[in-house]
Formats: C-alpha cells, structure tokens, sequence
C-alpha cells in the first residue's frame, strides 16, 4: 500500500469537491462513439449468420468491446485507482461464479413437465 | 483540457460523490447480473424459448440500442462542458440526452403494445392456457428485464433534468458527472440486454 | 449524554444527521426487534418441551402459528438485530471516530438508510396483522411455498388479496431491509475510503474498520442476486408470472441458488464485524500488538472471496447436481484454513500477554472459543456433503448454525457494547452486574445447544410442530429430558438479559464517570471525550502509527496513542 507517501492537503473535513484536481482525461468522445456505432453494427449484420454458436459468439463479443469502451472511456474507469478498478470487477467475477455454480443444475437438466 | 496524467491517482483523491455512485453501480450491475443469469440459464435449458424470441422486433430494439448510445455520447460531452463551467452547452447536451430517453420510451411503449397485441402479456397466463406453458415464462423475464431498465431510464432522465436545472443556477457543476455515470450505466446494461433478447433467438 | 441538550428528543431521535446518533437509532431498534426475536423462539421452544397449550404469556399454539413464529424468529435476529447491530451500529458510531473525521460522507443517506430500515421492521411487524397471518414458510422463502399457502395458479386469488398477505410484506420487509443496508454499506466504505484523518493509511486503520468494510463490499456483491430473484418472486406472488413455478418451465433450484448466493456470504457478514471488533478488544486487554495484522487482513479478504463459491452446502439434499455437491464441499472445507488462521493470530495475541478480565475480555473469550469449537468445527462435519446428507434439517444443523450466529451477533457483540459503551455514554457500565450477564448468558447458551447437538445425531427433524406422533423415534424420557433441558436453558438466558437491560439504563444515569480512555487503548476514538462531542474532534487528530503498539519498547506506558509520534 503506498498510501503513506500520499497525505491529503488539508483536512478530510476541510476538503469539498472542487478542491480536489480532477485527474482522468478527457479522449475524443466522438472517435469512440464511432467506434461503438461500428460494433453495434458489426452485431447487427452478425445476427443473419446462420451457425447459431457463431453467431452468438460474435455478438456477445462485440457488446462485451462496447461495454469496455463506455466503461472506460465514457465512466473514466480507465483513469480511476486500481483498488476502484479492482471493486467493479469483481462485481464480474461473482456473476461468473454464479453462472458456473448453477450450469449443472439448471441447464445440464433435463425438465419433464407434469401434465395436468 | 489537460489529458496528461498529473499525478497517479489514489483511492483518497476520488470525489466521495464519484465514489459513492461507482459502488451503487457495482450494485446494480450485480442486481441485473443476477436477473440477467438466470434468464440465460433458462434459455439455455430451453429449445422453445428461441421461438418466443424471434417474436421480438429487432428493429426496434436496434433503434432503442442507437438511441442510448447516442445519448451516452451526450451526457459524456455534458460532463466535458460541465468542467469548463458553461452552463449553455451543458443544458444543450441534456436536453438532448432526456430526448433520447423520450424517444427511448416511445419507441419501448411501442413495443409492449405490439407485444400485449400478439397475447404476450407479463403473467403469460394466456399463452400458459394455449398449451405453451414453459414459452409462457419467456415473457415475464422479457418485461420483468425490459421494464425494469426503463425505470432506471426515467429515473436517470429525471436526475439529469434536476441537476442541469442546479447548473443553469450556477452551481454543482461536478453532479453532471455522477449523473452522467448513472446514464452510462442504464446504457451498460441495455448493451447486455439487446442480444441478449433481442438477437439471440 | 448531556452536549446534545438544546436538541428536543424528537430532533434527536428522529432528524439526527449526527452519526452517532442515527448508531444509537439503529442500537435501541434493534433491541426493540431482538426482543420479539427472544419472544418468539421462547413461545416455540417452551410447546416444543411441554406442548402447546397454556404456554405463559401467549396462550395456545397452533401448528400454522408455530410455523410463523420459527420463520419470525430467524428472519428477524438475522436481518433485524445481528445486521443492524454488527453493520449498522458499529459502522455508523465507529467509523468516524476511528478513522478521525467528523461524521459520514453522506449525512443525509445515512439518516434515510436508516428510515428504510425503521419502515422495514414496521411492515415485517405488520405481517402479523394480515388475514392470514404473518409468513410461515422458513425463512428462506423456497417457492412454492412462498408464493401463497395453496402454491401456484390458483384461481381465487386475486392481485390485492395476494398483496395482503404475510408472504408479500415479508418479502417486502426483506427488500426494504437490504436496500438500507446497501446504502448504508456505499456510506461507510466510501467514508473509510475518502475521509481518514491525515496520516492514516490504510495499513493503519483499526482492524474492525477493515472487517466492516469488507463485510459491506461482500453484502453488496452477493445480494444482487437475490434482489433480482426477490423481485421474481414477488411477481410470482403479485401477478402470475412463473419463475419458479416447475409447470411454467421455472425451478425452485434457481431460487434456492439465487437466496444461498447471499444467503451464505451473510454469515460472513456477520462474522467479520464481530470478529474485528473481538480483535481490537483482545488486543488491548492482553497489552500486546495484535499478532498478524497484516496476515488477518489477508486472510479475511480470501475468505471474504472464497465465501462467494460455496454457497450450495446449503442445498446438497435439494437434488443438485453430485458432481457440483462434491466441488462445493472442497471448497466449503477449504474456506476453514483461512478463518483458522484469523484464529491462530488471535491466540498469538493473548500468548504471554499481561491480560486483563475485564467484562469485555470475558465476552471476546467467550466468543472466540464457543465459535471456533463448537461453530467452527461442526461445520466442518457439515460442509462435507457425506455427512450433510444424514445430518441435513436434523437438529444438529440447528445446534452448529447457532453456534456460529449466537456468538457472532450477542456473543461478539455484547463484547463490542462493553467495550465501547464507556464512549458512547461517558459512563462506566457495573461490573458486578456485567459478569453476572456474562456468566449467566455463556452458560445458558452452552446447555441450550449442547442438547440439541445430540437431538440432532438421534434423528430430530427440525421442522416438526409436535413430537407426540413420532413415539417409537423421539419421545423416549432421554429425548424429552434433552429438550426440557434446553427450553429451560433458553428461558433462564432471556431472564438474564434482563440484568443487561438493568444495567444499560441504571448505568446511562447513575454509572461512574468515564475518563477519555478507560481501557487504556490506542485507537483514535479514545482520544476524543467520552460521549465524543458533535463534530468528534478538536483539533482533528493527525495520526503517527497504527492502532497496536502495546508495550512499546521505547515508550514508558504499556500503551501508545495512535496520535502520539
């Protein structure tokens, strides 16, 4: 932890918003936004790929390039501490534990519907 | 503005109004995640769910995806001007944002219309009378999923219209910015449900 | 507590921003709600050993009411008395003055986290008005039992009479209760995060701020979940929908799943604070630098991310997956090694210190050892599938789950009230009458479980209203003997909360004054006043060291303020 060389100025009380540089930068928006319309189209036109696995791949593929590049870039996350980085993604790693600690129990089975 | 990096950033120097918002995001995302989940795994168990979701119209969905896309690019450009203290440019990429989630709303009560038109209702107690009871449920998630987003969707346009009404009065400038997360966020999520209900089928 | 007299009692109790203030709401709520916890289990557990009917102060128990009561009992000491108690108190009263700011960083969420949370108890509480009475399907809320008392699709019902009834203002409750919780965790984490005084790292902040803020961390990553199956199951109740009806292509696996998710990260919710503030105390009274602080601190962050993984040792006889069962023993077994090192640390601690029994010292002892050998080590037993299988829903669960509970929430937290007390009123508690709470309450809760632990390995099934129709198994004298034992137990341990009750109100009046550091402690909030005044700090404290340097070589007191350079 390197948070003994860094001591605030002033104190914790003291300090109001815009005391505090703002230190992420700002990209060109419009390039990414550019970028995010090309990725939104590259799924479009990949939703009349017939392989259904292809299909999927590339669309989720492309959304996940989209929610890093608004994640990023338009939230700034890029710019953010590591340990605020480190927080959101783990938000991640618990829906992914989710996904694969249900997998063999509700898509792996079979469901034989009673009949009324 | 100065897009070098001053100085490297510690936990300490983030705005606690920036902070507060990440980890309320982080919550969402969690919140969703989990509705998000368990459709996925149905839908996975499920051949006929594919049916249900060829009956949504892509073209619409498109249309709401451009829409919050192009919306997050404004408040971004919002957030831009709010650093710069120009109350105008802000007010004028706001009012564009809350536009788009008015067309956003149009389009989306288009949508349910269409959808409770063809019998598709939320409970899917017609289409589980029709003899298709397991297509029934695709239904609730796809309104409980849809729904609930546009209700952060108005909720986001509501916040934004409050804070740029406090800006064109001169003041807290840098709530742009955490309203502004918040939108990014409501376009997160919408980037996930697209495929997810729309493409996917 | 006289610096708050201009203020009326409604200002104070009601519109307080002040921190220490909205602590003390959530403190006296839920004891409020940890009083008709106490209520509840000692109706069910007095019909359990001596029938039904006649029971003093409630009359005859029917089988539904029962049912309701046990749901009551747990939803309410979990989500109303050990998260308010352990998250919300020691968060809010704590944080502050240890970490030396003057209040949280978000005053105003904090006072409407805690209006949710005073609206959650009121329409749990409500439940009981319904017509057909308060919920009584468990207070994990497996669907269908959940969705109404006659299951799914059944056609008298109709949107509002499903509203009106126990299951929806339980689950509301519910809702309400995390939503509070959740904005009060954004609070403190954000508070740690951005408002420590100057010169304090995070390498020097107390332990029990670390533990409360991982705690908040992982009750936000793993509620998620079940805020998204809570509103699936709302709308199975309200409208129709079918989630989790199994005709409609929905599984009650899935739900089970989604509430686990939380549900087991939630004992680690729990835990962390208590265990935190058990380390600060066990720190000062044996005067010695807390043995692996950084090690603790590891460690909890493992178990903290590990707890996330091992949510389906709750679900092995619910017809999950074997394959997946046997991954999630592994890792329910393997998440042990990392609290046994948190233990091994405290042990470290107290090895040759110059300890002190004070009362506080007394409960820390008492909660780390009922813990970790009886809480602790059954749920070894029970974390290995093979053995869960036989013990599943026997009382034997009931005994090791509140083994883990009862010392984490009263155990744990009775340490924290004796220990900070002095802090918060100005005034000493009576000694006499604390280690007559004290033996009293460790005893009583001994000789309730240890029967029950065996109950369980006889074949006692825990959810069974009345025992007389299983003559041949349970009613044998040995078995009715055991459970004669713990009611018993269990109603001379509410007898002796009434000594605390004593002595809390006695010693807010008429207790010896407290100086500024009674305990002779290190950390920031003992050099404050004693109650700490509004804003906590003048001037604010510049902090030179972390919190444990007990018998400092270089120093001539046996302890050294973390202000002291």
């Amino acid at each position: 932890m390197n948070n003994d060389t860094h001591i605030n100025e002033g104190l914790a009380h003291e300090v109001v918003f815009p005391a505090k540089q703002d230190y992420h930068g700002h990209p060109n928006y419009l390039k990414i936004y550019f970028a995010l319309l090309f990725l939104f189209g590259i799924s479009l036109v990949a939703s009349y790929i017939d392989n259904f696995m292809v299909m999927v791949s590339i669309v989720f593929l492309a959304s996940a390039m989209k929610a890093l590049l608004v994640i990023n870039y338009f939230m700034h996350l890029k710019w953010e501490p590591l340990i605020l980085q480190i927080m959101i993604y783990l938000a991640l790693f618990t829906l992914t534990a989710l996904i694969v600690g249900v997998y063999s129990d509700i898509p792996l089975v079979t469901h034989d519907v009673y009949q009324p | 503005m100065n897009t070098k990096q001053l100085k490297k950033p510690t936990i300490k120097d983030i705005p606690q109004g920036r902070l507060g918002m990440w980890l309320l995001i982080a919550g969402e995302f969690v919140i969703f995640g989990g509705l998000m989940v368990s459709y996925l795994l149905y839908r996975i168990r499920y051949e006929e769910w594919a049916e249900m979701a060829s009956h949504t119209n892509v073209i619409l969905g498109a249309t709401n995806t451009f829409v919050l896309l192009t919306s997050s690019y404004f408040v971004v450009k919002a957030h831009q001007a709010a650093q710069h203290k120009d109350s105008k440019k802000i007010t004028m990429y706001i009012s564009l944002t809350i536009l788009c989630a008015l067309i956003f709303l149009v389009v989306k009560i288009t949508e349910y219309s269409q959808k409770l038109h063809h019998g598709f209702t939320f409970s899917g107690k017609e289409l589980a009378a029709s003899g298709k009871a397991i297509e029934s449920s695709y239904w609730g998630f796809y309104f409980l999923m849809t729904g609930l987003h546009a209700t952060h969707v108005v909720v986001g346009a509501i916040v934004l219209f409050i804070v740029m009404q406090g800006t064109r009065k001169g003041k807290n400038f840098h709530r742009i910015e955490i309203a502004g997360l918040y939108w990014h966020m409501v376009d997160l999520i919408w980037i996930f449900l697209f495929p997810l209900l729309y493409i996917a089928h | 507590m006289g610096t708050h007299k201009k203020h009326g009692f409604w200002h104070r109790y009601f519109f307080s921003l002040d921190h220490k203030d909205i602590g003390f709401q959530y403190l006296l709520t839920a004891m409020f709600m940890a009083a008709f916890g106490g209520f509840f289990v000692y109706v069910f557990r007095y019909n359990l050993a001596f029938g039904p009917s006649d029971i003093p102060l409630y009359g005859d128990l029917a089988a539904k009411q029962y049912n309701q009561l046990v749901t009551n009992h747990g939803a309410i000491m979990i989500f109303w008395v050990g998260m308010p108690i352990l998250l919300a108190v020691i968060g809010n009263y704590l944080i502050p003055i240890m970490i030396g700011t003057d209040d949280m960083a978000f005053p105003t969420l904090n006072k409407i986290s805690y209006w949710i949370f005073l609206l959650s108890c009121i329409v749990l509480l409500s439940g009981f008005l319904m017509p057909t009475g308060a919920f009584g399907g468990g207070w994990t809320m497996y669907p269908p039992l959940s969705v109404s008392d006659f299951g799914y699709n059944n056609p008298n019902t109709t949107f509002w009479s499903n509203f009106f009834t126990g299951n929806t203002f339980f689950l509301l409750a519910v809702a309400l209760e995390f939503i509070s919780m959740l904005m009060g965790g954004i609070n403190f984490v954000v508070t740690t995060l951005n408002k420590r005084a100057k010169g304090m790292s995070l390498m020097r902040l107390p332990l029990v701020v670390w533990m409360v803020n991982i705690a908040n961390l992982l009750f936000m990553f793993s509620v998620g979940p079940l805020i998204a199956g809570a509103f699936m199951l709302l709308m199975d109740i309200l409208v129709g929908t079918g989630f989790f009806d199994a005709y409609r292509g929905g599984d009650p696996i899935l739900w089970q799943h989604l509430f686990w998710f939380f549900g087991h990260p939630e004992v680690y919710v729990l835990l962390l604070p208590s265990i935190g503030a058990v380390g600060e105390i066990i720190s000062t009274f044996s005067r010695k630098p807390l043995f692996g602080y950084k090690m603790v601190i590891l460690m909890v962050i493992i178990a903290a991310i590990l707890s996330l993984v091992v949510w389906a040792h709750h679900q092995f006889v619910s017809g999950i997956d074997p394959g997946a069962a046997n991954i999630f023993s592994l890792l329910t077994i393997i998440i042990s090694i990392p609290f046994a090192g948190m233990v091994l640390s405290y042990l470290g601690t107290l090895w040759k210190g110059n300890i002190r029994l004070e009362i506080p010292m007394l409960w820390a002892l008492g909660m780390l050892a009922t813990f970790t050998f009886f809480g602790g080590f059954t749920g070894l037993h029970l974390g290995s599938n093979v053995f869960d299988i036989y013990a599943h829903d026997t009382y034997f669960v009931i005994a090791h789950f509140h083994y883990t509970l009862f010392p984490t929430v009263f155990l744990g937290g009775f340490a924290a009230f004796y220990y900070w007390y002095p802090k918060f009123s100005g005034r000493m508690m009576n000694k006499t009458l604390g280690l007559i709470h004290f033996w009293g309450t460790f005893i009583f809760f001994n000789t309730i479980f240890i029967p029950l632990f065996w109950l369980g390995l006889q074949g006692q099934h825990r959810r069974i209203y009345n025992y007389s129709a299983w003559n041949d198994l349970l009613m044998q004298p040995e078995h009715i003997m055991a459970r004669q034992i713990a009611t018993v137990s269990l109603i001379f341990l509410l007898l002796f909360q009434f000594v605390f009750l004593f002595n809390f109100f006695y010693s807010l009046k008429k207790g010896k004054k407290a100086s500024k550091n009674p305990w002779e402690a290190n950390t920031l909030e003992w050099q404050t006043d004693s109650p700490p005044p509004h804003g906590n700090f003048d001037p604010y404290p510049v902090v030179q060291r972390w919190p444990y340097d007990y018998n400092h070589p270089e120093k001539e007191l046996d302890y050294c303020p973390q202000t002291e350079s």
